[in-house]
């Protein structure tokens, strides 16, 4: 796998991206033109990392149409920490439909990811965390974020 | 973090036993007695944190007891937890609560698990130590696991760009891999990426570090060579396409790429407050990188010349009498050794090495303090020293001297200024604030009639009402009152260095230093500053050539930031300096880089002419070695 991916799956005026990999200098957007489109789904489950020029690359292509609906879904961590710190990486008319909740478990050192989904997980009001995250061996796992901090986004919009 | 203890008031021996060893196998330290006789003589011994108390006491009821000892000793803090089987009644229980003022009833029998309910939200509180203490005490630790660090950085919420040079020596010295992304309050974002502990990249948006403007200032090429370069249709980046169109070597590449990074990593550390996020992923190790030998290098220069000493001196103080304990990797022949900060304090290793506190250090007459405060920065961003947990004295006067200064330090400070400079500013009541502010006071004194009773008393009192008068939103609003302070010091300031400039352009050295002397104090953070220091002493020092006054030079020189160093102004006063240490040499050469920045700038034309002049006076003594052909001639063959 190449360190970058991208696919759009244009319908209409409509497109589903999907992104892998790292975003970083080397990555240009400009090859991937949204103009015209009016709703766009994002699925950013696979990217692994992204770096300062990458953010700038990102908000200067998503600024390109800032007019189309935009919907985050299965955001990672690095995804959402971007979201809480810098604006616009979510655009005024984005919302994230669903992100992952890293929890761990302090005896095994397991970590895990645990899909957030709005209107199960999560909804304008607040978070409903699952009651029980377990590890393949049951042990009971705990949320590994500061909820405060992590969480913030929800509160932006 | 030392451990609570707790008495258990119990004339039942079975019950009293069972929680005893419960507590004491969660770490508490367990006083049990047995009557309020035995209780009484155990506290004057001891101070507690809790005292588990039955209500139902063979003599003195266990509520009169409490009320008593509340009466008798209303300096000392602790948490009350009564217990009954008798008494089980509602409004028994509520009358007895609001009597003794207890933390909580316990009606027997009743569950372990209630009474670890109890202590387990003191001992979060006291765990609540705040991240950025937490940082900075990191390499106490022998290892640091990614997911640590990880976590250490997502904590902090906002920190100063000033402790960035920690975060990026941690981060080398921990062989980390992935992305530190910087997030300036003005929507800027700086990135570095760190490959197994080695830099291979910093990003900032700031095109003065742009790799052309880079290679002009250090002679490598010329405008025009860029322009040349830049025309040739390839997609190479610049570098490359000089190397390949042979206007540079690759190996001034190399240097200017490493010099492009110091300077960036430079720009990031200023008086603005960030926030980081730290993304572990794979990087390419790319050449050329700064590993952890050179970054000691560059760490170096940055805290001896960004990071201002008052900073420095709010950073420590909550740590001033806290031993300092080496590393193991702290010897004579470590490279650090060899700084120029360290070598300015001599013993400094010895002292280090009997395990001294900030505040001995202090006091050592031959130190310069903001040269003590830099050398023990330096040290500990490289993880070679590292401030105890527990603050520990001798001896009653010692640690009475401790608290006295601690007093001085934050006298004259507000509320806010006060808490910001002990590191409090996250607490908002004051009670989950009391194991860090015993941390900084070090232990409660026993005795009333102690010397350092009175002072520690009062300090506590003063630091705890200043937190419990602080809300959040009035935090806020004193931060920003003290930034517009500063932001309009900055201003005059600025004012005062403009005219000190101008005077010294006219050789006006005296009021020069006087006026820059003064903008010092308004501002630790003004442009090129130590570069019109160091001019103003050369030029007053110039005939009498002080030695220690040149070494008062020397740290101003030394304090000049790598960004501070594109400009004709730093050649001409190493020139200054050169000649002020008969080094005629350097001298030259300085002036004429100098020059070669600006070819107007008069002083420089000026000195390189009286240099010029004094080399030929010197030369009759010279060596041949070091002569100009022309003059070895001149020497060899001169018709007597």
């Amino acid at each position: 796998m190449s360190k970058f991916e991208l696919k759009i799956d244009k319908n209409a005026d409509a497109a589903k991206i999907s992104i892998a990999g790292i975003i970083d200098e080397d990555v240009d957007f400009n090859e991937y033109s949204l103009s015209g489109l009016k709703q766009m789904e994002l699925d950013l489950n696979n990217v692994k990392s992204i770096n300062s020029c990458g953010i700038r690359e990102w908000i200067k292509w998503l600024g390109s149409n800032s007019q189309a609906k935009m919907t985050y879904i299965n955001c990672p961590k690095i995804i959402i920490d971007q979201i809480n710190m810098v604006d616009g990486f979510l655009p005024q008319n984005g919302k994230v439909q669903s992100f992952y909740v890293p929890y761990y478990n302090d005896d095994s050192g397991t970590e895990k990811n645990v899909l957030f989904r709005h209107g199960t997980e999560f909804t304008e009001s607040g978070v409903k965390p699952p009651e029980k995250v377990v590890d393949e061996a049951g042990n009971a796992m705990e949320m590994d974020v500061i909820e405060s901090k992590y969480f913030k986004f929800l509160n932006k919009k | 973090m030392s451990k609570n203890k707790i008495l258990i008031l119990e004339d039942d021996k079975t019950l009293s036993q069972s929680l005893q060893e419960a507590l004491e196998k969660r770490g508490f330290e367990v006083i049990p007695a047995a009557n309020a006789e035995e209780a009484n003589a155990l506290l004057n011994e001891h101070k507690v944190d809790y005292i588990f108390v039955d209500c139902l006491l063979p003599g003195m009821s266990g509520d009169e007891f409490v009320i008593k000892l509340k009466k008798d000793k209303p300096d000392r803090k602790f948490k009350v937890i009564l217990m009954s089987g008798i008494y089980t009644d509602k409004s028994t229980i509520q009358d007895m609560l609001k009597r003794t003022q207890a933390s909580a009833f316990l009606k027997k029998p009743f569950d372990l698990d209630q009474v670890f309910n109890i202590v387990k939200e003191k001992e979060d509180n006291a765990k609540k130590e705040s991240p950025r203490k937490m940082l900075y005490q990191i390499f106490s630790k022998d290892m640091v696991s990614t997911r640590e660090k990880r976590k250490l950085i997502e904590s902090i919420e906002e920190i100063s760009a000033y402790d960035l040079p920690f975060i990026y020596s941690l981060l080398t010295e921990t062989k980390s891999s992935g992305y530190l992304n910087i997030y300036f309050n003005d929507g800027s974002v700086s990135g570095i990426a760190f490959s197994n502990g080695c830099i291979v990249a910093v990003d900032v948006e700031d095109k003065s570090t742009y790799i052309g403007e880079l290679l002009i200032q250090s002679g490598y090429v010329s405008p025009t060579d860029i322009q040349k370069a830049l025309q040739s249709k390839n997609n190479q980046r610049l570098g490359q396409r000089l190397i390949s169109s042979n206007l540079m070597s690759p190996h001034a590449l190399d240097l200017t790429m490493i010099e492009q990074m110091n300077v960036r990593l430079s720009k990031t550390i200023s008086e603005k407050t960030v926030k980081l996020n730290f993304s572990a992923s794979e990087v390419e190790l790319t050449q050329p990188n700064i590993d952890s030998e050179l970054l000691l290098n560059y760490l170096h220069d940055w805290i001896a010349s960004k990071l201002p000493t008052n900073w420095l001196k709010n950073l420590y103080m909550m740590w001033a009498g806290h031993q300092i304990i080496p590393n193991a990797h702290l010897k004579p022949d470590h490279p650090c050794m060899q700084m120029s900060l360290i070598q300015s304090l001599d013993g400094l290793l010895d002292k280090l090495a009997k395990k001294t506190t900030l505040s001995e250090l202090l006091g050592v007459p031959d130190y310069n303090q903001a040269a003590l405060y830099k050398a023990l920065h330096f040290l500990v961003t490289k993880g070679l020293i590292y401030f105890s947990r527990n603050i520990s004295f001798d001896n009653v006067d010692e640690h009475f001297d401790y608290l006295t200064k601690l007093k001085a330090q934050i006298e004259n400070k507000s509320d806010y200024e006060m808490l910001e400079a002990l590191g409090l500013t996250q607490y908002n009541d004051a009670e989950s604030a009391a194991s860090e502010i015993e941390t900084l006071l070090g232990q409660e004194p026993m005795k009333k009639e102690a010397k350092n009773f009175g002072v520690w008393y009062e300090l506590y009192n003063k630091i705890s009402t200043a937190i419990n008068s602080l809300n959040p939103e009035a935090k806020i609003q004193l931060k920003k009152a003290i930034e517009k302070n500063e932001a309009e010091n900055r201003i005059k300031a600025n004012q005062l260095l403009d005219e000190s400039k101008k005077e010294l352009m006219l050789s006006q050295f005296q009021s020069a230093l006087v006026k820059l002397k003064e903008a010092g104090k308004l501002s630790g953070t003004l442009f090129q500053y130590n570069i019109y220091i160091a001019w103003a002493r050369l030029g007053m020092n110039m005939q009498k050539k002080d030695k220690n006054v040149i070494k008062e030079i020397e740290f101003d020189l030394m304090q000049i930031p790598a960004d501070e160093r594109y400009d004709y102004l730093y050649p001409y006063v190493m020139g200054l300096y050169y000649k002020a240490t008969n080094d005629y040499l350097n001298a030259k050469k300085s002036f004429d880089k100098a020059l070669a920045m600006d070819n107007t700038f008069l002083a420089a034309k000026r000195e390189l002419s009286l240099i010029e002049q004094m080399m030929k006076k010197t030369r009759k003594n010279d060596n041949l070695f070091t002569m100009d052909l022309k003059d070895v001639v001149t020497v060899l063959f001169k018709k007597k």
